[in-house]
């Protein structure tokens, strides 16, 4: 492992990137895709997807892949974080048009039919992601029903999965400077001592932000209802 | 194993969302049971579902199958608090994915729970109750555990994509052709699962025993 400073600047430069790509950093900027009502972007994403699903064209696919990417630019998001957020589905999509062409012997129409289908109700969501922090898409689930248990866990669970990140990222600096992964043997090993390890972190984190919880006045009530 | 949005029709998108409602249902009466019994437990569940999130983000591409592949997590969360509260943990991983990492979808969101949750927490969780019975090692009960969560997700998971996208084609014939497609990355995959989940029970069991007797408590 290289400890100099300029391989650690490196890797917290790599670790921002991926915290610019995974977290809400573009949700949390101020603009008017932000501010608007997240109640009216998840109705406006819910449907642009059931459209997509329901109609066999092309034409919604492209026309919600358009209006994501025009409305993600107006807000000064940059191309090369939407494409690597999109590169999972981009690459789904791109073999769903082999395999129907080469392996189910479909048309090539068929297979762009259904690429575009997930490519066009991906980039809903995106557009949703990328313009909607989770707590306020949460407290808007709440409007239509969401179970108030399942979105208290679904908060804690979104703010302690960085925490845990980083948790996970020190213990496994530790095991390799005590020459973890070292080769295949020590290496499953080392993944089995990581898990019990972010297991034993994420229950002892458990009762001390119940504790935290409770010094704070927390009601098992939890959300307000709206 | 997620499977993309768009890829379910909306058909099959409905279907799998009626075989996870009640697993969901049931959960969250649980979670209000068991918080009575152990205070902290609403927390240790968010705390369960950021631990199963981050075991199952690092995805390997299937080129073969069109999805993504790796390990599940919902093994190691099933053998801990139990098969219905690992699908609920599940459920918030999946959703947390969905949104933020584009892995899996909102309309995929009910298969992915039946796959991953359902499949994967109760082939681990009764694999690990048989064997514990059986008086095995505790590594050997986790390995299993692991190793047939994994498999079990993926055979579900392939049965998802098949019966949505067989078209005029027998589903047996693509159902068959879609597990072979996944071998490649899905086998040594469910090794390494059930050596991460063999690994983390010893683990436990060795440092915290108190951790696994409040968690298995009755």
């Amino acid at each position: 492992m290289d400890f100099t400073g300029e391989s650690y600047s490196a890797k917290k430069r790599e670790s921002k990137k991926v915290n610019n790509i995974f977290s809400e950093h573009f949700s949390r900027k101020e603009n008017i895709l932000t501010r608007l009502d997240a109640r009216i972007k998840i109705i406006s994403c819910v449907t642009a997807i059931i459209l997509i699903l329901f109609f066999h064209t092309p034409y919604i696919s492209s026309t919600v892949i358009i209006l994501t990417l025009l409305s993600l630019f107006l807000v000064g998001i940059p191309l090369k974080v939407i494409i690597l957020r999109m590169s999972a589905p981009l690459g789904i999509a791109l073999v769903i048009l082999f395999i129907k062409i080469f392996f189910y012997r479909d048309t090539l129409q068929s297979g762009l039919l259904i690429a575009l289908k997930i490519i066009g109700s991906t980039s809903a969501m995106l557009f949703l992601s990328m313009t909607t922090t989770l707590d306020k898409l949460l407290t808007a689930s709440r409007y239509f029903k969401m179970p108030r248990v399942w979105v208290e866990i679904c908060l804690i669970a979104y703010r302690y999965v960085f925490v845990l990140i980083e948790d996970a990222s020190t213990v496994i600096d530790a095991q390799k400077v005590r020459l973890g992964y070292a080769n295949l043997r020590v290496t499953l090993r080392s993944l089995g001592t990581l898990a019990g390890a972010i297991i034993i972190r994420a229950y002892d984190q458990s009762v001390a932000t119940y504790e935290s919880m409770m010094l704070r006045g927390y009601k098992e009530e939890g959300l307000s209802k709206e | 194993m997620h499977l993309s949005e768009g890829i379910l029709p909306l058909n099959w998108a409905g279907i799998w969302y009626a075989a996870a409602i009640p697993f969901i249902v049931k959960g969250i009466a649980d979670v209000k049971k068991k918080s009575v019994k152990l205070a902290h437990f609403k927390p240790l569940m968010g705390l369960m579902a950021a631990a199963v999130f981050i075991i199952s983000c690092m995805p390997v591409p299937v080129p073969t199958a069109g999805t993504c592949s790796h390990p599940c997590g919902s093994g190691i969360a099933a053998i801990l608090i139990g098969p219905i509260m690992s699908i609920l943990v599940t459920s918030i991983a999946l959703f947390i994915q969905a949104l933020f990492m584009a892995h899996g979808g909102i309309t995929t969101w009910g298969a992915d729970i039946v796959s991953m949750g359902v499949a994967g927490s109760f082939a681990g969780y009764l694999t690990f109750k048989i064997l514990k019975g059986l008086k095995m090692p505790l590594f050997i009960c986790g390995f299993c555990a692991g190793l047939l969560a994994d498999w079990a997700t993926y055979a579900t998971t392939s049965f998802e994509l098949a019966s949505a996208l067989h078209g005029s084609k027998p589903l047996g014939g693509v159902f068959m052709a879609i597990l072979i497609a996944f071998i490649p990355t899905q086998l040594p995959l469910g090794i390494l699962e059930g050596f991460l989940t063999g690994g983390m029970i010893s683990f436990v069991a060795k440092r915290r025993p108190d951790i696994l007797k409040a968690l298995w408590e009755k």
